[in-house]
């Protein structure tokens, strides 16, 4: 059998005559024919081909195709895991720096383009420091003095409004449902309930409520409270017993009501003399008590 | 391949009647190669798959299967003995003979024969067992595996030559 197609083509049936009368012939050919008969007792296999045509024609067109080798299910996995520790870092990296001033004390710090932030007693301010040159953008709750570097645009959101600067001096004041700012250097862009005020050198701003009663100026160059001055204009008592606890981080009671609008200094470095000062003006009484201190009316 | 029928094998009916000519053509090739049923359904689905979700861009939907089936890398896979369905039937024709000899020879002629195949290389039963179980002419074989008509010959020689041995060798 030196033709290395002869069985090949037997089984074909295509053999010449002389060449199937010399297989016939050959020692071999009666196990090759009944190895040629045994493959006709043989099946073709089957399999359950109507549930593999249902999951193909429920593959739809536009899905990943359906991936069964176990290489690609880990390189999958693979990917997947890197996606997922990309976005968890990506959600630290873009994690907010939050500054506080506690009860007592100010706080003093340096943004990343070297403007310069104080906060007042009992404040919080929130910015993004990787992203800060691009976004010059920080929330404050409570109040604090900026010294803004020259640069783009630089915005202070309060709940009340927000401040928009390009550089400047300027003081923030979210109390509550009222929004002070005075500018001390430069122009400062103030907008609130959807007015919007240019604040110029020496000119503040009060919105109670979001209404304001108009501008006024002031002689200060910085905020009384960097030197521990606690300047009050038109506040009413329990904001100004607010401020103190802040201050001074103490408890102050009162069941004294007045309707009676406070405008003044108070010192911000001498309780007694804060006390004595507001206790004149509205007629109280001071008792130390447990937590703190009483007032109460005359 | 007209471009009707390239559109036609996106919907269901002309996919349907594409996959039920082809289909068991293409997962036995895989079986006779790999001797894993299970993998023999996945890579012929997986191909399918590709198939009909990619039928738009599809030209040649039968070189299409068979290229994404041949492809299909399988280095984890450990191979398996291909195990030979016999007709149910034969069985019945063996009890036509009484003759408990010739039974037992048949049996034992049949033991050989499983052996014999066994010990082919996956080239020579693959070609061999689409020819003779599926079917397939050599010039289809040939198309499938990607060669010559000449090779697949030459191999289902080699086949034949090696199980005609193995055979005559235990007698």
């Amino acid at each position: 059998m030196e033709n290395n197609t002869l069985l090949a083509r037997w089984m074909a049936s295509e053999l010449s005559e002389s060449e199937l009368r010399e297989l016939k012939n050959s020692p071999e050919y009666p196990t090759l024919q009944r190895i040629k008969k045994q493959f006709t007792l043989l099946e073709s296999p089957r399999t359950n081909d109507a549930g593999i045509l249902e999951e193909i024609l429920n593959t739809p067109k536009s899905a990943a195709k359906k991936a069964i080798p176990l290489y690609r299910k880990t390189w999958f996995a693979a990917a997947a895991m890197v996606v997922i520790l990309f976005g968890i870092g990506l959600f630290f990296y873009n994690q907010p720096e939050q500054l506080t001033a506690a009860y007592g004390k100010t706080y003093a710090f340096a943004l990343p383009d070297q403007s310069q932030v104080l906060l007042n007693a009992g404040s919080k301010a929130r910015y993004k420091s990787k992203s800060w040159v691009n976004n010059r953008d920080i929330e404050l709750d409570g109040e604090a003095y900026f010294k803004v570097a020259k640069g783009k645009k630089f915005t202070v959101s309060t709940p009340s409004g927000k401040v928009a600067v390009m550089g400047t001096q300027f003081n923030v004041r979210s109390r509550g449902k009222r929004l002070d700012v005075v500018c001390y250097e430069g122009k400062v862009s103030v907008n609130c309930n959807n007015q919007s005020v240019i604040l110029s050198r020496g000119q503040k701003i009060t919105f109670n409520n979001g209404v304001t009663s108009g501008m006024t100026t002031t002689k200060a160059i910085v905020p009384e409270w960097t030197h521990a001055q606690l300047v009050f204009e038109n506040e009413n008592l329990a904001a100004v017993l607010k401020e103190l606890e802040r201050q001074y981080d103490i408890v102050l009671k009162t069941n004294a009501t007045s309707a009676q609008l406070f405008s003044g200094s108070i010192p911000g470095d001498n309780l007694d003399a804060a006390l004595k000062i507001l206790c004149a003006t509205y007629h109280l009484k001071v008792e130390k008590i447990d937590s703190g201190f009483s007032l109460s009316p005359i | 391949m007209g471009n009707t029928e390239l559109q036609g094998i996106c919907t269901e009916p002309v996919f349907t009647k594409f996959f039920k000519k082809h289909f068991y053509a293409l997962r036995n090739y895989l079986y006779f190669k790999f001797g894993n049923d299970d993998l023999a359904d996945d890579i012929a689905q997986e191909a399918f798959v590709k198939l009909w979700v990619n039928c738009i861009e599809v030209q040649h939907p039968k070189a299409f299967l068979y290229r994404v089936a041949n492809n299909a890398t399988l280095n984890q896979i450990a191979y398996q003995k291909v195990v030979l369905k016999y007709a149910e039937n034969h069985q019945q024709n063996q009890l036509d003979y009484a003759d408990p000899g010739f039974l037992m020879e048949e049996e034992e002629f049949r033991k050989k024969f499983d052996a014999a195949i066994a010990s082919l290389t996956e080239a020579q039963r693959t070609a061999l067992l689409l020819n003779r179980i599926e079917g397939k002419k050599y010039r289809e074989i040939a198309e499938m595996l990607g060669i010559s008509m000449k090779a697949v010959e030459k191999r289902i020689h080699g086949a034949l030559v090696h199980m005609r041995e193995q055979i005559d060798h235990f007698r």
